[in-house]
């Protein structure tokens, strides 16, 4: 591109000759990109590096029995197997919530399940080998008793007397609610020419990313440090999160993220899997890699919408829309973002200059299965009163947003 | 099945021997035993692309051939093309219009577009698409790769006398 001055002499600091403006600026990763020559988390290497499997549950919610694994400890290569309350001496539970989501509820999670498993696909077990397929290897020859307990998969009826009560420390299944208000709206009805009802179904999707979620821990004992390479959006709060349930101080934990295989909203959150990785580079006292094969990913990555809603219009015989009532649900197990589907739909809905009187309402429940967060513009399905239309990510008055963006790539 | 036997190929110009595992595919052997880690792993079951490496002239899905098949074949890999100016052009246009986001797909997708010129000089925008259909992007939406692939061989035909 070439721009033509009109008066040479007027030049301001963005004429400069190094200026970006109005000049296209290749990336300075492109080259390595380019020529196979990048470094993304599942192409390092480490001396006395070793590899993680998982044991993953195949049931929804059982009480774990007996871990045999005296036949996996016997593969050739395997380094450890560990379980959850042994992983648990190095590394505490968390609680996913969010300080500006006030009043949602989440359960302690551990890094490995301890007891009883939540979710399809959450890790009971995790062998430690000099290769990913030696682990793979031993996972085989894990057995683990399970007691299948009820398992929550309807939104619907989640919070009904007859279901069972997941998380019985919460008291019920109401992870979240939020309810808004604007105007008469009975009264609004009451007036409508017309009141229409209808349900609406989103489907469930999630990332895909097609480097997998990646980690290396290395946990160097002599100077008590750990240090992290993960392809994350969010480097920060992992260190701020490993370091607080490692028992570390933030200095002692440096994260670091090179080049990244896609992210989508998915490698915005930390799994427990991945802090089980760190837990064990600590227990282990060496470098530790996970990498998600892409049958794990389509398991264990969050996923986003999968929303049941209910919505109801009052109109005008003109065609004027006068009121509206929508209730979302929405699911999600044990992650802290979960609340905000429910919330900024909710708050969305006010937000709508040709809907003044609406009555939203949001409600986020526990079920079984795996965390439900935001996924890209995970709030925006429901916002808009044209439904299923895809708005940008914006609040509509700009000043009103409450949280920060979600980062997303 | 995890005694070793004993492996002859030459990968990027380079004769080696190795002693590999019946199971290990070529993309592991590549990326784990060669250091060659432009050749990435996307989906490990030959859907993705990202793997795509030439073999004795054709491309495959590394993921999907085992390391031993190679015996006395000839490799080559992202690194080899790079390194030997094969696709300097190529690259160049990819850079140019800013054809990657986070690169992940990107060797692969190099491998299938030469794969593609070296069999037709001057395919048109749906020939370019049908050669990289079995290679997923899943950040730029593809259009731009198109546009880099067909400037690509544009220019090549205007230098070819």
């Amino acid at each position: 591109m070439t721009s033509v001055l009109t008066n040479p002499d007027m030049l301001s600091v963005l004429d400069r000759p190094n200026s970006y403006i109005g000049k296209t600026v290749p990336r300075p990763n492109l080259d390595r990109l380019l020529q196979g020559r990048g470094l993304y988390v599942s192409d390092l290497e480490m001396p006395r590096m070793v590899h993680v499997a998982f044991v993953r549950s195949p049931h929804a919610h059982a009480k774990i029995g007996k871990i045999d694994a005296s036949a996996a400890k016997r593969q050739p290569g395997v380094i450890a197997v560990v379980t959850g309350p042994e992983l648990a001496a190095v590394i505490t539970p968390w609680v996913g919530v969010l300080s500006h989501l006030k009043g949602l509820k989440s359960a302690p999670q551990h890094a490995l399940a301890i007891d009883r498993v939540c979710w399809q696909g959450e890790a009971v077990s995790v062998v430690v080998a000099t290769s990913r397929a030696a682990a793979e290897d031993a996972v085989e020859r894990i057995f683990v008793e399970y007691n299948e307990l009820e398992a929550v998969t309807d939104m619907r009826t989640a919070l009904d007397p007859a279901t069972p009560v997941i998380h019985a420390s919460l008291g019920d299944n109401l992870a979240f609610e939020r309810n808004n208000v604007a105007g008469d709206v009975d009264r609004a009805f009451a007036e409508s020419d017309e009141v229409i009802e209808a349900d609406f179904v989103f489907g469930r999707h999630t990332g895909v990313t097609l480097e997998p979620r990646a980690v290396v821990a290395d946990w160097n004992a002599a100077e008590a440090r750990l240090t992290i390479y993960q392809g994350t959006q969010a480097p920060h709060m992992v260190q701020n999160i490993a370091a607080l349930h490692l028992g570390l101080r933030e200095s002692q934990v440096r994260v670091v993220c090179k080049d990244v295989g896609g992210s989508f909203g998915i490698k915005v959150h930390i799994y427990a899997d991945e802090m089980a990785t760190y837990a064990l580079s600590k227990l282990l006292r060496r470098p530790v890699k996970f990498v998600a094969d892409r049958v794990e990913s389509f398991n264990t990555d969050i996923r986003a919408r999968d929303h049941r809603c209910k919505g109801k219009i009052g109109v005008k015989r003109d065609g004027t829309i006068i009121d509206g009532d929508r209730t979302l649900f929405d699911v999600s197990e044990n992650e802290r973002d979960r609340g905000q589907p429910g919330r900024q739909s909710c708050r969305r809905a006010l937000y709508d200059r040709e809907l003044p009187r609406s009555r939203p309402r949001g409600l986020s429940e526990q079920e079984r299965h795996l965390p439900i967060p935001c996924g890209r513009a995970s709030d925006c399905v429901l916002g808009d009163r044209r439904f299923g239309r895809f708005s940008s990510d914006e609040d509509r008055d700009g000043s009103r947003r409450d949280s920060p963006p979600q980062s997303d790539r | 099945m995890t005694d070793l036997l004993q492996l002859s190929l030459v990968v990027n110009g380079e004769p080696v021997d190795a002693h590999v595992q019946p199971r290990l595919n070529l993309a592991d052997f590549l990326r784990e035993h060669m250091k060659l880690t432009g050749t990435h792993i996307g989906c490990e079951h030959g859907v993705c692309g990202a793997c795509t490496v030439r073999v004795n002239g054709d491309i495959v899905r590394a993921c999907l051939m085992l390391a031993v098949q190679t015996q006395n074949a000839s490799v080559e890999t992202i690194e080899g093309l790079s390194d030997s100016g094969e696709i300097a052009d190529l690259q160049l246009a990819f850079r140019d219009r800013n054809v990657l986001q986070c690169g992940f797909c990107t060797p692969g997708m190099l491998m299938a577009a030469q794969d593609l010129l070296r069999q037709s000089p001057a395919p048109d925008r749906e020939q370019i698409r049908e050669h990289l259909s079995g290679n997923y992007c899943r950040c730029t939406g593809y259009h731009a790769i198109v546009d880099a692939i067909e400037a690509t061989a544009r220019a090549r035909g205007e230098r070819r006398p």
